[in-house]
């Protein structure tokens, strides 16, 4: 009955994340044997399985998705972290508006920025590839937008601010007292970057490059709308393929199913990788008991040149394709920027988004949505995270896994497992209303809530908390008045993460709609799907405008509070 | 002398049954009022659904009807299906394409009944489980700044020329050639598809997207649908439509689901959306009209072309093809 008692947050916990993450789970495992994939028909089978796997044309696809994540995760990573470095540990100036135009970035929902990107750098018409050709006099485009290459490239951008917001934190807690060590042994920065830095933050990185390759294995808002035109296919193209474009009629429910159980493979995988690195990861410690202020690297002489790599990135890869998309919302008709083009311009589409009620309602409800499922996500991270890193409790790892496994859901399959749940249980009234998209969303965000707070965790010293204890503190107080202020500005960076993700994310939203439950992203997607993406552009904007206004409340609590601040 | 007779009769004809019909509807219409509202599932825009239902609501005011859209269209059976199983409420009524309707007829999901004896004209392809509401014409598009009106394309074989490599756009599912097969034949339409992929064309998720990149200038000419274009050309942008012969036609069969709410009120509906004015008011929002109805501006858009589709109950005929046709638009080997 004691230990009953001792366990009973890790049973809590558990039967929530069962609840969110295991009875979707078991519905589309069993669908993937079903002869039509829907659970509640009649029949076993065993063929989706041996027709996936036993299919040359699915290893084919599984090489192409391995390149796609692979690199996109890699170039993520590195431009992730190479920016957090210089905003959070270096005196480079104008490190607000970098981190301002860097989660601005999170709230273009990815199809547009593909879009974007597509006008940019497109053989025929890109206006990069025009530019270029006239400057230099060449006889060709140099860029082609529309092959691999092209598709890890935006893919990369778009993770690039997920890989900022995890890296960041880490950076900013990071205690500098090796690295000033180091220094006063004669380590240049070189040095102390590769040797200390680095690995201190080992277990951030590997988190976060897990994430974003599991992340890039099942998105297909770039894939779908660079690669597809022109017949690149990765594995998240072929299960849209699969649900959408099967002519009998149904989606392929079991093949898509049985194409799950390959992404949970590599998910636990890669899950049971992380646990080990985090096993080892006491050596990362890096915020103890003692006062520090985190050094921030004189970068001397290079400092313009630094500033000026960044405005170039910048340039290039947010203001560039954001340009694009501003400019689409004030056209009638998609059109490559030009002087002649100007003469249309016109505030119709803005117009549209603030008199059509349908837009204004969806926009409540994008609201509503992104709210309680960015607060939920949060809370049940830090709990998750605290019970895995600061307990012995048995069963640790296996919420842990809870937490990360549904990163290896599709979203179009998680919502199609969501319907039955919810479907099944009429005394609770959630189908077809927004409370099933915040549920899918909590659900699906919640890996990047953990990964995050495990990082933030790890990085603190129990020893704060040990102290904390020994004056007497109950938990709630140590949560209270210790680590949710040392963990503020990280925890603020998974709320305004999964707070940006709902607001644009598209999949789920749709296969969960409703009579009265749609959201901006779906209307967004029913102008650019009814050949109206100058109506789509002019949402995507005031997306826009809703995270700036976000990202400056958030700047303004950090000012009050202290946080976030304490380095600048 | 005999035709005249025959017009005669067929009046005399329309006149004695117009009061049955009438009365018919009008015991559905009574039957349905102050019920729960109809529910309807289509892919259309809701906006462009709402002038429809607002219609509906000047003939039919104690009728309440809700619109849930299905992006794409192509998950609305799944969907049915899996309400209907879990006994919750779902739609009443469906607009959509054939293969749509085809799950939900080997489920003993649809509704069968006498349309004709609720006004639906028997010159419309008609079944007991679904009547034609409207249709998704299958035409060839072209930048009208780059490619004048002498030198535009006007047959299948001009618009899958040499001359567009790598400049043409079309849908990625195949759709409209599996229903160009039946009057141009299957190896002739193998072989059209066949040139149209050693063309490199740009495939889009999305038919919408066809119109908007021609008028980008990212494609000189696309094969497409006629209603996906029409925001573009609304909007002022270069594109000009072509009708081709034959031209291929997706039906959009309206469809009474037995078991959804206010099945009567679903009849009423969809009788009345193949009605002159139903069906008008309908093409106005979509625009997409009823070929059958000489009143529409579709059917006299298409004019003398011949409309090429498979027949309804042609199941097999059509997933073979359509199995098929997918797999050479979009070979996941295609690209190394």
């Amino acid at each position: 009955m004691k230990g009953l008692l001792r366990l009973w947050p890790v049973l809590l916990l558990g039967a929530v994340l069962s609840w969110l993450v295991i009875a979707p789970l078991i519905l589309l495992a069993a669908g993937a044997f079903k002869p039509t994939g829907l659970i509640r028909d009649p029949g076993f089978t065993l063929e989706n399985i041996t027709a996936v796997y036993g299919s040359g044309d699915f290893w084919y696809l599984v090489r192409s998705t391995l390149i796609f994540g692979l690199g996109s995760a890699s170039l993520a990573l590195a431009a992730g972290a190479a920016l957090a470095w210089m905003v959070e540990r270096t005196d480079m100036p104008l490190r607000r508006s970098i981190r301002t135009l860097i989660i601005l970035q999170m709230a273009t929902p990815p199809f547009l920025l593909a879009v974007g990107w597509i006008m940019l750098l497109s053989p025929r018409t890109g206006v990069l590839n025009g530019l270029i050709v006239s400057l230099f006099g060449l006889e060709g485009p140099p860029f082609n937008i529309y092959t691999l290459t092209g598709m890890v490239f935006v893919e990369a951008l778009s993770l690039v601010p997920s890989a900022f917001l995890i890296l960041a934190p880490a950076m900013r807690n990071m205690d500098p007292s090796l690295e000033e060590a180091a220094a006063m042994a004669g380590a240049g920065n070189g040095v102390i970057i590769t040797r200390i830095t680095a690995r201190l933050l080992a277990p951030a990185l590997i988190g976060t490059g897990l994430y974003l390759f599991m992340v890039s294995l099942v998105v297909f808002d770039i894939p779908g709308t660079i690669g597809m035109p022109s017949r690149i296919f990765v594995i998240s193209s072929h299960i849209y393929a699969l649900a959408n474009d099967n002519p009998r009629g149904l989606p392929e429910f079991g093949t898509i199913g049985a194409i799950a159980f390959f992404f949970i493979l590599v998910l636990s995988i890669a899950a049971m990788a992380y646990q080990y690195f985090m096993r080892s990861s006491s050596r990362f410690v890096t915020m103890t008991g003692k006062s520090f202020r985190p050094r921030r690297i004189p970068l001397g002489r290079i400092r313009p040149w630094i500033l000026m790599l960044a405005i170039f990135y910048f340039t290039l890869t947010i203001i560039l394709p954001l340009a694009i998309v501003l400019w689409t919302s004030f056209m009638p008709w998609l059109r490559p920027p030009s002087l002649a083009a100007l003469s249309a311009a016109t505030l119709a589409n803005h117009k549209d988004v603030f008199v059509n009620p349908a837009i204004v309602g969806a926009a409540l409800h994008s609201l509503v949505i992104a709210l309680v499922a960015a607060t939920s996500v949060t809370a049940l991270a830090v709990t998750c995270a605290y019970i895995v890193m600061r307990t012995r409790l048995p069963g640790r790892r296996i919420l842990d896994w809870l937490t990360f496994l549904p990163l290896a859901f599709p979203g179009i399959l998680l919502s199609t497992a969501l319907i039955y749940v919810y479907l099944s249980i009429s005394a609770l009234p959630v189908y077809g209303t927004i409370a099933i998209i915040m549920i899918a969303y909590v659900t699906t965000y919640l890996s990047f809530g953990t990964r995050s707070a495990n990082s933030v965790f790890v990085q603190i010293h129990p020893e704060i908390e040990e102290a904390a204890k020994t004056s007497g503190a109950s938990i709630a107080q140590i949560f209270q008045r210790i680590l949710l202020p040392v963990a503020f500005p990280a925890l603020a960076a998974i709320w305004f993460w999964v707070f940006a993700h709902c607001l644009r994310e598209l999949t789920q939203a749709l296969m969960l709609q409703g009579v009265d439950n749609a959201t901006l992203p779906t209307v967004l997607y029913g102008y650019w799907s009814t050949g109206q993406p100058n109506k789509a552009a002019a949402i995507g904007v005031w997306m826009m405008a809703i995270m700036l206004a976000v990202t400056l409340v958030w700047h303004m609590i950090e000012r009050r509070t202290g946080s976030g601040m304490k380095n600048e | 002398m005999a035709r005249a007779w025959n017009i005669s009769l067929a009046c005399a004809l329309a006149l004695a049954m117009a009061p049955v019909q009438a009365a018919e509807i009008d015991d559905l219409a009574a039957k349905a009022a102050n019920q729960q509202p109809v529910l309807w599932y289509e892919s259309s825009q809701p906006e462009q659904i709402a002038d429809v239902i607002k219609a509906f609501n000047k003939t039919w005011p104690k009728i309440r009807v809700q619109y849930v859209r299905i992006p794409g269209g192509n998950t609305i059976a799944a969907r049915i299906i899996q309400e209907t199983q879990a006994n919750a409420r779902t739609a009443s009524i469906m607009t959509s394409g054939s293969t749509q309707l085809h799950p939900l007829l080997e489920r003993k999901l649809v509704l069968s009944r006498d349309w004709q004896a609720l006004g639906v004209t028997k010159d419309m392809p008609q079944t007991p489980y679904a009547i034609p509401v409207a249709a998704s014409m299958f035409v060839g598009l072209y930048n009208s700044q780059k490619i004048s009106a002498v030198k535009a394309p006007a047959t299948w074989d001009d618009f899958i020329s040499k001359r567009f490599e790598g400049k043409l756009g079309t849908w990625v599912r195949p759709p409209g050639f599996v229903d160009l097969v039946e009057l141009y034949g299957e190896d002739k339409t193998r072989d059209l598809l066949k040139r149209l992929v050693s063309l490199k064309p740009l495939l889009f998720p999305a038919p919408e997207l066809i119109a908007q990149q021609i008028a980008s200038g990212e494609l000189d000419a696309g094969i497409g649908f006629f209603h996906s274009s029409q925001p573009a050309i609304e909007s002022g942008a270069p594109v000009a439509v072509k009708f081709l012969d034959p031209t291929p036609i997706n039906t959009i069969w309206g469809v009474v689901i037995e078991k959804g709410s206010n099945a009567d009120g679903a009849q009423v509906l969809a009788a009345w959306l193949t009605s002159p004015e139903g069906a008008r008011i309908y093409e106005d929002a979509t625009k997409r009209g009823n070929p059958w109805l000489k009143s529409t501006e579709t059917a006299k858009r298409v004019g003398a072309n011949r409309i090429s589709q498979l027949p309804l109950m042609d199941l097999d005929k059509n997933r073979r093809l359509s199995d098929e046709f997918s797999k050479i638009l979009s070979d996941v080997r295609a690209v190394p």
